[in-house]
């Protein structure tokens, strides 16, 4: 297959998942019980007055009155038009909504995974040089533990020891509260100031299974023949590790990283949620609470989005790394 | 004679109609302008930022789309005509006082005269009527179940408005204390808004209100804050700023609260309170939940449509266990039907009817019923025989489970077979409302205070009855309470329908609960009197506007002094300047100056590097106005006030006629000229002619 093909292969797959995914996002929230009128007059949700009356207005307000098939073709004549619709709760656009909250949530899981992959590669290197070492041992019990650790219990740790006690970091939000900040330098030093406990946090939590599959991918290539030739006529061990031994090292942690990039912004909403981070998870916290469909048909639709375009970029530079895999059908 | 007699006989007796008219409208309150429970302005140090955990991000800032987190902001910039008072009654608000007619249709309110919205402008009848009258034409689902008894409403005077209603409601003033909706916008500012069911209100150049505070930033998903507004009607409130900051969870909001993050901590529980007994760092305040909990059965369907079988059920709750290991003894068992804050109104009979736990009186009532365990397999039937086994729904909220299992434990004792149903509470109205599936719920109903007829209309056959009970007496009652318009003689009948429910065990008063919330003393003074912080929107809004910091006043003495002009004329601007100095006569900048006229505060001004506060007033009606200054103190310096001075303001010269514009002078001279060239022509003819 040539490269085009496969381009073009990738790209058709690509807008179908997409596709599906709008038709699944349109009746998988609407097959949760309870409906979303229903929490907006729930006495648990602040709103002391029940009323079967109540319920009836905001219904027919909300579109919510007419048969599903009508809703559906709304949604996806809106869908189609870029307009993802008003929020059910907060009277405002979904897309203004998203926008204010998916940078946050990108910045989080951006550092916190190029920190963790940095961490798993160079550490996962090192393990595997000197496997059997005491770093190799002291690695390997930090990563399995920290793996095992829930997320919510890491960011708490972190907050009552960084935050509570020693005063280091603050304990909530993105910039300092009432601060109008004189330039941009300023205001970046507030935001990575906030970014910083949640990104290690973040950063913690996902090392561990990295650094395994380093680690362990490493080892395999170590005891490849092609090294120990490489070993053989003398070349210095920068150079086995960096030049023969970790491009074939990373093929899998390409892949993980690929397949994680979903399971990354449920870390994020964890992470987000403890360490009240505005970003995209806690609005989908919310947006679940309150049944809020439009904020979870866009947000769901703009990961999906993310996911597969990260994943379509993933297999493009895993085709780069690895020539077998864009070639495979033809030379299969 | 006999002509002039009726004649004579119907003046007289028209007189004396309107006489009694005159007098039977039912004045409820006096004038009454700062209501007793707020403190004196001049008292305490001003400043700091009180801040508040908020689980959920605001949706917007508009009151009448909003939900929880909105009203907390929106009761702080916005204010409503009445508001609860200490003692749950109503009290005044933006009206100052009402009269409501004799047949209970026309509420006639007063609106307080010296309230502002915050941009300076007065708040007027057309405001209100405003207000009401898009409430009904803009189809806000939430208003509308207040709205549609509304027929109209008018504009009496620029104070005065008058509300009439198609039919008598004696609970109408009391819908106001639990609605936080229920606010008063300015129309110079909302009529330019289209559609106010997508309204953010987001703009603090616009977010105008009358309220002690006014907008100053949202951070959307971070914070929202208020800032004071400085030219409240009833003085500035003492903070400067109120910051609520989105946590959402609870355990990161108590760790914020004890780092001191947070000046407030909401919502502690009662095996909490050990953590924060210390009298120096934390003050914790207790306050009674004006909503009941209550063990309801589902009287749709059996065995909850026997009488029977509630009337076992009211000696199946043990409420001492429930108040020490759900409430951890903070709660109170209550005596009737209604919630125990109504013990305070009045509106609770003399008489005791909840019973301790008895369950052996309960069996036999079972017995007798015929629920017995005829197949021996260790549970009771229906008395038809039928296998019973009944489901108690309660949603997910830790102490509405605890409470339900003790009381499943003791209904399982005597055979009853009840499992227990945990359902989240976002499902809440498709249980209690759209699908009825549960035989027992355990529920808060929370009233917002005032009369008890407004929670009670819930079980009658008409209102929003999800238990589904039904009582044709208990109907009846509540018509005939429900057109009496004087609280004292309706009285009677509000015991007779707590009678009726609890001979009929409608449903099983539970445990009262008594909420509790920490105040961090570090920082912040202890309120002086005990004000129920309650769970309603504008309770907490006196507490917002009297909350203040630590200390006292300043030591260090100031000088005050201002000047103003003896005399003005009407609607023309009179410039007041203060000049604050310090004891050595240095000007002070940056401090708040009070400007106060006849009583009231009607600006406040920060005095420039000169030390002067410029304020511009202007006097709209004629008359001697009695005006001072005042300087609050901040935590350097003690309060100040100057000596009154009057102003006499004249009336406001009429218009001069404007005098008539003379008639155009007609311009002869060309008429002369042509004259004169006619004549001077005629003699130049008759020379010639006579010289030929």
């Amino acid at each position: 297959m040539s490269g085009r093909d496969y381009f073009i292969k990738r790209t058709v797959l690509v807008v179908t998942t997409i596709f599906v995914v709008i038709v699944i996002n349109f009746f998988l929230f609407r097959i949760m019980p309870a409906n979303p009128v229903d929490i907006l007059i729930s006495p648990t949700q602040g709103q002391e007055k029940m009323g079967i009356e109540i319920k009836e207005a905001l219904m027919k307000d909300l579109g919510l009155d007419r048969p599903l098939y009508i809703q559906f073709i709304i949604y996806l004549k809106d869908v189609l038009q870029l307009n993802l619709g008003y929020s059910f709760r907060a009277p405002r656009p979904v897309i203004q909504i998203i926008a204010e909250r998916l940078v946050n949530t990108l910045v989080l899981m951006f550092t916190g995974n190029v920190i963790s992959i940095l961490m798993a590669v160079s550490l996962g290197v090192i393990a595997a040089w000197k496997r059997g070492s005491k770093t190799d041992l002291g690695s390997l019990i930090s990563a399995l533990t920290l793996t095992s650790m829930p997320m919510f219990w890491v960011g708490g740790i972190m907050l009552l020891i960084f935050s509570v006690r020693l005063d280091l970091f603050p304990m909530f939000g993105v910039t300092k509260i009432g601060y109008s900040h004189p330039n941009f330098l300023s205001y970046l030093g507030d935001y990575l100031h906030h970014l910083f406990l949640p990104m290690i946090t973040m950063a913690l939590v996902s090392f561990g299974g990295l650094f395994l599959i380093m680690r362990n991918s490493l080892m395999d290539v170590f005891s490849e023949d092609y090294i120990l030739t490489a070993k053989a006529i003398g070349l210095s061990e920068r150079t086995i590790i960096f030049k023969n031994a970790l491009q074939n090292a990373m093929l899998p942690l390409v892949t993980i990283i690929a397949i994680r990039i979903g399971f990354m912004f449920s870390g994020s909403l964890l992470t987000e949620t403890v360490f009240s981070w505005p970003g995209l998870g806690y609005t989908i916290y919310q947006a679940v609470e309150w049944r809020d469909y439009p904020i979870l048909q866009g947000t769901f639709l703009i990961i999906t989005i993310l996911v597969v375009i990260s994943s379509f970029v993933a297999e493009l530079i895993y085709g780069y790394i690895d020539p077998r895999i864009r070639t495979g059908a033809s030379s299969g | 004679m006999k002509m002039l007699l009726n004649k004579k006989n119907s003046l007289f007796a028209l007189t004396i109609v309107t006489m009694i008219l005159c007098i039977s409208i039912v004045n409820v309150n006096a004038e009454v302008i700062n209501p007793e429970f707020i403190l004196p302005r001049d008292v305490y140090k001003y400043g700091g930022d009180f801040r508040i955990a908020r689980d959920t991000d605001f949706d917007s800032l508009n009151p009448f789309s909003g939900t929880g987190a909105t009203w907390m902001v929106t009761i702080t910039t916005y204010e409503g005509l009445v508001m609860v008072d200490p003692e749950w009654g109503v009290a005044p608000w933006l009206a100052a006082s009402w009269d409501i007619s004799p047949d209970g249709l026309t509420y006639t309110f007063y609106l307080q005269p010296h309230a502002t919205w915050a941009d300076g402008m007065p708040v007027t009848a057309e405001d209100v009527k405003y207000t009401f009258d898009q409430w009904k034409e803009q189809q806000l689902p939430r208003m509308l179940p207040y709205v549609k008894n509304i027929e109209s409403v008018t504009v009496i005077n620029e104070k005065t408005v008058a509300i009439k209603l198609y039919d008598m409601d004696v609970t109408f003033l009391s819908r106001h204390l639990s609605w936080p909706s229920l606010m008063i916008v300015p129309k110079h500012i909302w009529e330019n808004i289209e559609d106010w069911n997508t309204f953010v209100n987001d703009d603090p150049e616009t977010h105008w209100g009358s309220g002690p505070f006014k907008l100053k930033e949202w951070k959307k998903g971070e914070y929202c804050q208020v800032e004071a507004n400085l030219n409240y009607w009833m003085g500035r409130p003492y903070v400067d700023t109120i910051t609520h900051i989105v946590i959402s969870n609870r355990d990161m909001q108590i760790l914020a609260f004890e780092k001191g993050e947070l000046s407030i901590f909401n919502g502690l529980n009662g095996n909490e309170v050990p953590r924060f007994l210390d009298p120096e760092k934390w003050k914790i305040y207790t306050i009674e939940d004006s909503g009941q909990p209550n063990w309801y059965p589902n009287t749709r369907q059996r065995p909850g449509n026997d009488t029977e079988f509630r009337h076992a059920m009211w000696y199946m709750i043990d409420r001492e266990t429930i108040l020490e290991a759900a409430h951890f003894g903070y709660g109170k068992i209550p005596r009737h039907m209604l919630a125990t804050p109504y013990e305070v109104g009045g509106w609770i009979p003399p008489e005791t009817v909840t019973e301790p736990m008895n369950l052996t009186k309960a069996a036999e009532i079972l017995d007798a019923a015929g629920y017995l365990d005829v197949n021996d397999d260790g549970w009771r039937e229906y008395p038809d025989g039928d296998e019973m086994e009944l489901k108690f729904s309660v949603y997910d909220f830790e102490r509405f489970i605890k409470c339900a299992e003790i009381l499943i434990d003791d209904m399982q004792s005597i055979g009853i077979n009840v499992y227990l149903n945990v359902f989240p509470s976002s499902m809440w109205a498709q249980v209690h409302l759209t699908t009825f599936d549960f035989d027992f719920a355990y529920f808060r109903y929370g009233p917002g205070g005032g009369d008890p007829l407004e929670p009670m209309s819930w079980s009658t056959s008409w209102g929003d009855n999800w238990i589904g009970f039904y009582n044709e007496t208990f109907d009846n009652v509540y018509l005939e309470a429900s057109a009496i318009l004087d609280p004292d003689e309706r009285r009677p009948l509000v015991f007779e329908l707590q009678r009726i429910m609890a001979e009929n065990y409608a449903y099983i008063p539970h445990v009262c609960n008594i909420g509790l919330k920490v105040l961090n003393t570090e920082v912040w003074d202890p309120l002086p009197n005990s004000l129920p912080w309650g769970p309603w929107s504008n309770l907490q809004s006196w507490h917002y506007f009297n909350v203040h910091l630590k200390g006292e006043p300043g030591a260090a003495m100031v000088n005050l002094a201002f000047e103003a002009p003896s005399e003005a004329m009407q609607n023309e601007p009179v410039v007041i300047k203060a000049t604050i100095t310090d004891e050595e006569g240095n000007p002070l900048e940056g401090l708040y100056i009070d400007f106060w006229i006849e009583g009231f505060t009607v600006g406040s001004q920060v005095s420039k590097s000169n030390g002067v506060a410029e304020f511009t007033w202007v006097p709209i009606e004629d008359g001697d106005y009695e005006i001072y200054t005042a300087f609050p103190g901040t935590g350097d310096y003690q309060t100040a006030t100057t000596d009154p001075i009057t102003i006499t303001v004249g009336a406001e010269e009429p218009e001069p006629e404007p005098e008539p514009e003379p008639e155009p002078t007609q311009d002869n001279t060309m008429l002369y000229l042509g004259i004169a060239a006619v004549v001077i022509i005629l003699v130049a003819a008759w020379f010639f002619m006579k010289s030929k």
